[in-house]
């Protein structure tokens, strides 16, 4: 980079020599454009280097292995979107997390935010500087798989919990001894999907997934799923976090001719695209998605009405009255799951624990009933959550029994 | 054969797509020789405006469509004025014009964000229905809409650059600004237009790209990618070439997913774009005297 600056340099002073000949100039000119579009070029790299490494664990560069309860005050991180495609699942956990802090009572509790993009690079800065300079002892978060994937290795090795609401990756079982969730792994939601499908008679499925930890995870586990049960699997196509022209994939979904198309996505963005051009496309095929597919965006597409989407629990009906009153709206995805996250950590705070290891150790011995269940973490901290199938009838979500 | 000819459809539909950016990008890098990454704010600014103009207040279509292309045009010839000319009058290089035009891109995006949200907007000027069916190719009103624009445009384009005083005028300058100046030519009047006619065609980008593919902050930066992409393989020195890139472009990419898996759309793309860069840096359409 320097050395292309230094260059572009050179050129300027020599441009400006007016006495050259012409045609020199105009070497030097074409020059100086080359260098222009090469730097265009690395910016555009390093743009794309985004979407690129995505999901790719970071080490951290300030790993400091101890953390000090230095203010009366116990911290305790937030981190996940809260700009960016996946933001609405973001603020419906944060709002999750807000009220089982003010049903918790505890004072001595401050919650700091981080927003992350589900965006694995961001996720290891927030992580980072949620350990290393605000010294939280516990973190709920992230939201997206891959995210939470980057940030596990150094919440491990800070001694620090890493608790998620929403990052279902079967890969996260084995992410650490501090990290747990409180929504089942996709093991589950695959299987129940797989069942859910073949019970309806498919027996030709396609299915259209995200291309990263959350959709290649989905994707395989309901492929050998339903396969076991003895279905086929005719086009499984995928799609990058964000794209809205999906039109190729669903061309040779089309062509593959199955019984249904299942979506995992967890960008609106891609979802909503998707569902719009199944349409344009004349594709009449049952429609399936994953719990990622349950949020507002989709449920305003006017021709996704008939939609079937396996979700985790909505939580209860308590929750749903005190969700109600707090903020004038039904659960949303994940917000029981954000509210039992914190609740857990809020228990163990309340029993006496300080710090990180003292409060994993907790989590390991609690069991509650929260707002999206029973709450009980097995070995590798883990939930077994029960599934409910929810179908989309004049712009809501409606749970079929 | 027929899934071969509705994925040349989809190219065909995603290079226009491309081209209703790139023609704008390539015009004024044409006249100024400076990337302007903030192209993406035109489109974005378009899209937005449809979006509040038609779908929260309500007001006739037409009326926000001509709103959104008026003010599409005026953000980007201000955005000259206010941030390129001053730093140009400071002798700034190129390379901080670039920088510049980035930030003012995520500048925007994140304006936008903070206005109206990260969801997704749904213009909702037409309704989602099948497409017609032409043979076994299926295609949106809309699309052929899309079409049938970016056509017009580059022959429109092709015209004004080659048969019109103005047209003639920039590339002039684009050629060489001190002799354009000598023979009596206004160079910052032929820049303050390049940016009015680019963000015109980059407002034009944002109305019909809002309808295709709904409103989000994030649509400018990955357009502004696209576009790049497809300047560089078309001629970066040529508006329609670039044109032509994006057909290139859009259908390499959808071709490209027919044969291998789906996930390499966006490799393919690149990969393109590093294969044009180390064999043609000059694109398909440039003329070759400016090789050297």
């Amino acid at each position: 980079m320097a050395e292309k600056k230094d260059n572009g340099d050179v050129d300027e002073k020599s441009t400006s020599k007016k006495d050259k000949k012409e045609d020199n100039v105009e070497t030097q000119d074409s020059n100086d454009k080359s260098t222009t579009i090469t730097i265009g070029v690395i910016i555009i790299l390093v743009l794309l280097s985004g979407y690129v490494y995505q999901g790719i664990t970071g080490n951290t560069i300030f790993s400091s292995k101890t953390t000090e309860v230095k203010n009366e005050k116990i911290k305790i991180g937030y981190m996940g979107p809260l700009t960016g495609d996946a933001a609405s699942y973001g603020h419906a956990i944060k709002r999750g997390v807000e009220l089982a802090l003010k049903d918790s009572q505890l004072e001595n509790v401050e919650i700091i935010y981080e927003d992350t993009k589900c965006d694995g690079k961001e996720s290891v800065n927030a992580v980072n500087k949620l350990i290393n300079i605000d010294g939280v002892v516990a973190i709920v978060g992230e939201v997206c798989s891959g995210a939470t994937l980057a940030a596990a290795p150094i919440a491990e090795e800070n001694n620090v919990v890493l608790i998620s609401a929403s990052s279902t990756s079967s890969k996260i079982i084995d992410a650490g001894d501090y990290i747990f969730r409180t929504i089942p792994s996709d093991t589950n939601q695959g299987k129940f999907a797989a069942n859910l499908l073949f019970e309806n008679n498919i027996t030709n499925l396609s299915i259209l997934y995200g291309n990263e930890e959350y959709g290649v995870g989905f994707n395989d586990i309901l492929t050998s799923e339903f396969e076991d049960l003895g279905g086929k699997v005719v086009a499984s196509e995928s799609f990058e976090r964000g794209s809205v022209d999906l039109r190729t994939q669903l061309s040779k979904i089309k062509k593959a001719k199955p019984q249904a198309i299942f979506i995992v996505s967890n960008s609106p963005d891609s979802a909503v695209a998707a569902l719009k051009q199944i349409k344009q496309l004349g594709i009449r095929v049952k429609i399936y998605g994953s719990e990622g597919l349950k949020g507002p965006e989709v449920a305003a597409v006017k021709t996704a009405q008939g939609l079937i989407v396996t979700s985790v629990s909505a939580g209860t009906t308590r929750f749903a009255n005190d969700y109600m009153a707090e903020y004038g709206l039904s659960p949303e995805p994940f917000s029981p799951q954000g509210y039992d996250a914190f609740d857990a950590l809020a228990k163990a705070i309340d029993d006496g624990a300080k710090t990180g290891p003292e409060i994993k150790d907790y989590l390991y011995k609690e069991s509650f009933t929260g707002a999206s269940g029973d709450i009980e973490f097995d070995s590798d901290g883990e939930v077994t959550g029960t599934y409910d199938v929810y179908q989309l009838k004049n712009a809501t979500f409606v749970m079929i029994p | 054969m027929s899934l071969l000819l509705q994925v040349i459809v989809n190219g065909l539909i995603a290079g226009s797509i491309y081209a209703l950016v790139s023609c704008g990008f390539s015009l004024i890098y044409n006249t100024n020789r400076f990337m302007h990454f903030a192209h993406g704010v035109s489109v974005l600014v378009s899209g937005y405006i449809l979006f509040t103009l038609f779908t929260l207040l309500n007001f006739n279509f037409y009326f926000a469509l001509i709103s959104s292309l008026v003010y599409s045009s005026f953000i980007g010839f201000l955005i000259f004025r206010i941030v390129y000319l001053p730093l140009q009058n400071r002798k700034a290089s190129n390379v901080i014009l670039l920088i510049a035009s980035i930030s003012l891109l995520l500048l925007f995006q994140n304006l936008l964000q903070m206005i109206y949200g990260a969801n997704v907007k749904d213009i909702g000027f037409t309704d989602i229905k099948i497409g017609y069916e032409i043979g076994d190719v299926i295609i949106t009103q809309n699309q052929i809409i899309i079409l049938i624009i970016s056509i017009i445009l580059f022959v429109s384009l092709f015209l004004f650059m080659n048969k019109t005083k103005l047209g003639k005028n920039m590339r002039a300058v684009s050629e060489n600004k001190e002799l354009a100046s000598i023979v009596g030519i206004n160079s910052k009047k032929v820049s303050d237009l390049s940016f009015f006619i680019g963000s015109f065609l980059g407002g034009i980008a944002g109305v019909l790209i809002s309808l295709e593919q709904n409103v989000t902050p994030y649509m400018g930066t990955m357009l502004t990618i696209k576009g790049f992409t497809s300047s560089i393989i078309g001629g970066i020195f040529s508006v329609p070439g670039s044109i032509l890139g994006s057909y290139i472009l859009g259908l390499a990419e959808n071709l490209g997913i027919l044969y291998l898996p789906s996930g390499y759309k966006d490799a393919i793309s690149f990969v393109l774009l590093f294969l044009f860069l180390l064999l043609k840096p000059n694109g398909l359409f440039s003329s070759k005297r400016r090789v050297n």
